[in-house]
């Protein structure tokens, strides 16, 4: 199974067609959603909706609704549909990688959905097969971490809150005392920059105030 | 498999949490959600039963941090742990990374443990992954129970065949659950980095799964409660960097930056190759981290066509600094003609770096400059010089003039953007002759530089007509809209 590899010219590309899709057909948010779970690129605003999440379950519903198409003797459902009361999403399989999930209000309909996403359907898969038609070879990328560890990772994990002792307490810090908590230094201030040159001064007042002529 | 963005510079890998049931996958996710703060981590989603029991899986999207300027997107899931829940367990291995399995310690569990990694090894066989593809880590948990079997009989009855790392941890009291973390996720980076690298594609010797999986080392009997960090060693590649090297290109790339600017020494006593200079690309070609990502320079870094492009190998004089003949403002505006057949550098240029060239020496500032008094501007325009050997004399215009007034006139040079006019002394001439003069040559180069004409001096009048003129509301398509009770039927039209 190969790695997707998006480079700025492939999240471009998919945006050019997506774009005018979310605008033609007045969508909420238009997504391109690997099978395993993946945002490939968005379009679109939905808010304080996290777009990952969104993924990883429309990718968890898109599989396991594979398994019901195969029950009835589908090889795969191409399309699947969930009305809301206000939202609705529809979800167009692309290829074998690949789906486009879109969600949309009242302000159009399915059938217009439908529509669009028909009219940029062959766009949208010529871009989406550039993406995996790369070379894994041609990629040369550095992530080599050394002794390093992950930043965001906290370090007390052998140490829960709960084992920790109760007393004696923590000592007061140099705060408690009205004391500054960090020793001021000074720190040289930026140069400021450089005066331009003397004739702008010169034009711009002369532009300010023309000359009179009387 | 993973995700590389680089748009977004972001790598997004998935990660699995896999094992019987009720062995602590989701726990470890729980501790892991809420101990990472608020601002790497997204809402944990879990679709469970009404006992807690996980449906279909959990997933928790965590930001780790940057590495080499790319940050880490790590999607964490969980599998139903039942045994009649395989479906769903295929479903959600699709596309793994890694694969944190979580063991229950217990002495009576060790057959579901079996069962459970037996179908795991299906699960990523019908996948058609292969072993060395997906990193394992075996994470035992649940080390506070009373019946837990000692770490040497879990290594020997479980971990005796591959040798997979392995950690302990008591999931419900968060121990151990942010080092199995840490280490499955440098074993997930790692074996991108294998993968990805060129120093260690090209790596002519060692077989990275065998460094990667050390042979077994007989651990003691009674071990304290810590992670064991040691069974996973990184694989070290110092040598093979050294001799991916070549000191030719790197001496063909540094030439054209010492045939560049004025030839003359830099202030410091140091000559302009010695000196630290942004590069994008090390001697290998590959794009270091914190420049932009270019497209084309990313895909093209094959062997055969590193960076620079070949040049021919000439040797090219720098022009002297006291035989140079005199360079008008406007030919020495962005930085001084290189010599025709000179390489240009490409690589930098391209980036926009500062061409740093070194400053022009000036005389000591107690000394006046010579053959005139204090006023170098205002003087006439007719140079004398100071020292004209007489056998130059006869070359006629392009001779070669030693030190003459307009060479000081020139602008200091200092990159392609600013021009840094020499100290004017304030007592010398009166003030607005020198306006008018430094008026007309700053338009000249700015107008160059931009590929714009002038400004003429009729532009103040049409800049205020410009500002007093209003958008006329009745030319849009909204001025058009007839307001109303009819405006539907006016408006049709128009949508």
């Amino acid at each position: 199974m190969k790695d997707m590899i998006l480079f700025p010219e492939d999240i471009d590309r998919l945006n050019t067609v997506l774009a005018p899709l979310v605008t033609k057909a007045k969508l909420l948010l238009a997504v391109l959603i690997n099978r395993d779970g993946r945002v490939l690129t968005h379009q679109g605003n939905l808010g304080q909706v996290d777009i990952v999440s969104l993924a990883a379950l429309v990718a968890g519903n898109t599989a396991s609704t594979l398994a019901i198409a195969n029950l009835v003797g589908e090889a795969e459902f191409e399309a699947m549909y969930h009305q809301g009361k206000d939202k609705n999403i529809y979800i167009d399989s692309l290829d074998e990688n690949t789906f486009l999930s879109v969600v949309f209000d009242d302000q159009t309909n399915i059938d217009r959905v439908k529509v669009f996403i028909r009219q940029f359907e062959r766009q949208l898969k010529e871009a989406v097969h550039l993406v995996y038609a790369k070379d894994e070879d041609q990629i040369d990328l550095d992530l080599d971490m050394g002794n390093s560890s992950f930043q965001h990772i906290p370090q007390e994990d052998s140490q829960p809150q709960s084992r920790q002792p109760a007393y004696p307490p923590q000592q007061p810090s140099a705060n408690d005392f009205g004391y500054p908590q960090q020793a001021q230094y000074y720190q040289p201030q930026p140069t400021p920059p450089a005066t331009p040159p003397f004739g702008q001064y010169v034009q711009n007042k002369r532009r300010q105030h023309p000359p009179k002529v009387e | 498999m993973a995700s590389i963005n680089y748009a977004a510079r972001e790598i997004s890998v998935k990660i699995v949490y896999y094992g019987p049931g009720l062995s602590g996958k989701t726990t470890n996710l729980q501790i892991i959600h809420r101990k990472i703060p608020q601002e790497h981590k997204s809402d944990m989603v879990s679709l469970a039963t009404e006992t807690d029991r996980t449906l279909f899986f959990d997933f928790l999207p965590l930001d780790l941090g940057t590495i080499k300027g790319f940050s880490t997107k790590f999607q964490l899931y969980t599998v139903p742990g039942q045994v009649y829940y395989n479906a769903t367990r295929k479903l959600v291995l699709r596309g793994v990374d890694g694969v944190v399995f979580v063991a229950d310690s217990a002495a009576d569990k060790m057959p579901e443990n079996f069962e459970s990694f037996k179908n795991l090894e299906d699960n990523l066989a019908e996948y058609h992954y292969k072993r060395e593809e997906v990193p394992i880590l075996i994470q035992y948990n649940k080390r506070d129970l009373p019946n837990a079997l000692p770490i040497d009989e879990l290594q020997r009855q479980f971990n005796n065949k591959y040798n997979f790392p392995w950690t302990e941890a008591v999931a419900n009291k968060g121990i151990g659950v942010f080092d199995s973390l840490k280490l499955i996720g440098k074993i997930v980076i790692d074996s991108l980095n294998k993968k990805y690298s060129r120093l260690s594609r090209g790596a002519p010797t060692g077989s990275p799964s065998k460094t990667a999986a050390p042979s077994p080392a007989p651990q003691p009997a009674q071990r304290p409660m810590q992670p064991q960090q040691q069974q996973y060693q990184q694989p070290q590649q110092p040598q093979q960097q050294q001799q991916y090297q070549q000191p030719q290109q790197q001496q063909q790339y540094q030439q054209p930056q010492q045939q560049r600017g004025f030839g003359g020494s830099m202030p410091g006593g140091a000559s302009p190759s010695q000196a630290p200079k942004p590069q994008a690309f090390s001697h290998s070609g590959i794009l270091q981290p914190g420049f932009p990502a270019h497209g084309q320079q990313l895909r093209s870094p094959s062997p055969d066509a590193a960076y620079p492009p070949a040049e021919p190998q000439q040797q090219h004089h720098a022009p002297q600094e006291e035989g140079r003949p005199p360079v008008s403002l406007q030919q020495s505006f962005p930085a001084p003609k290189p010599q025709p057949s000179a390489p240009v550098n490409e690589g930098q240029q391209q980036y926009g770096f500062v061409n740093f060239e070194p400053l022009p020496v000036e005389p000591a500032p107690g000394t006046p400059p010579a053959g005139s008094g204090n006023a170098p501007f205002m003087s006439s325009g007719t140079p004398v010089p100071t020292v004209m050997p007489a056998d130059q004399k006869s070359e006629g215009e392009n001779a070669p003039v030693a030190q003459t007034e307009k060479a000081e006139q020139k602008p200091r040079v200092s990159n392609g953007q600013t021009v840094l006019y020499p100290q004017k002394p304030k007592a010398a001439q009166p003030r607005t002759q020198i306006d008018e003069r430094d008026y007309s040559v700053y338009h000249i180069d700015s107008a160059q530089q931009s590929g714009q004409q002038p400004p003429s001096s009729n532009d103040s009048n049409d800049a205020e007509e410009s500002d007093i003129r209003m958008p006329n509301k009745m030319n849009t398509p909204q001025g058009k809209q007839q307001k109303g009770f009819l405006s539907k039927f006016f408006n049709r039209e128009e949508q």
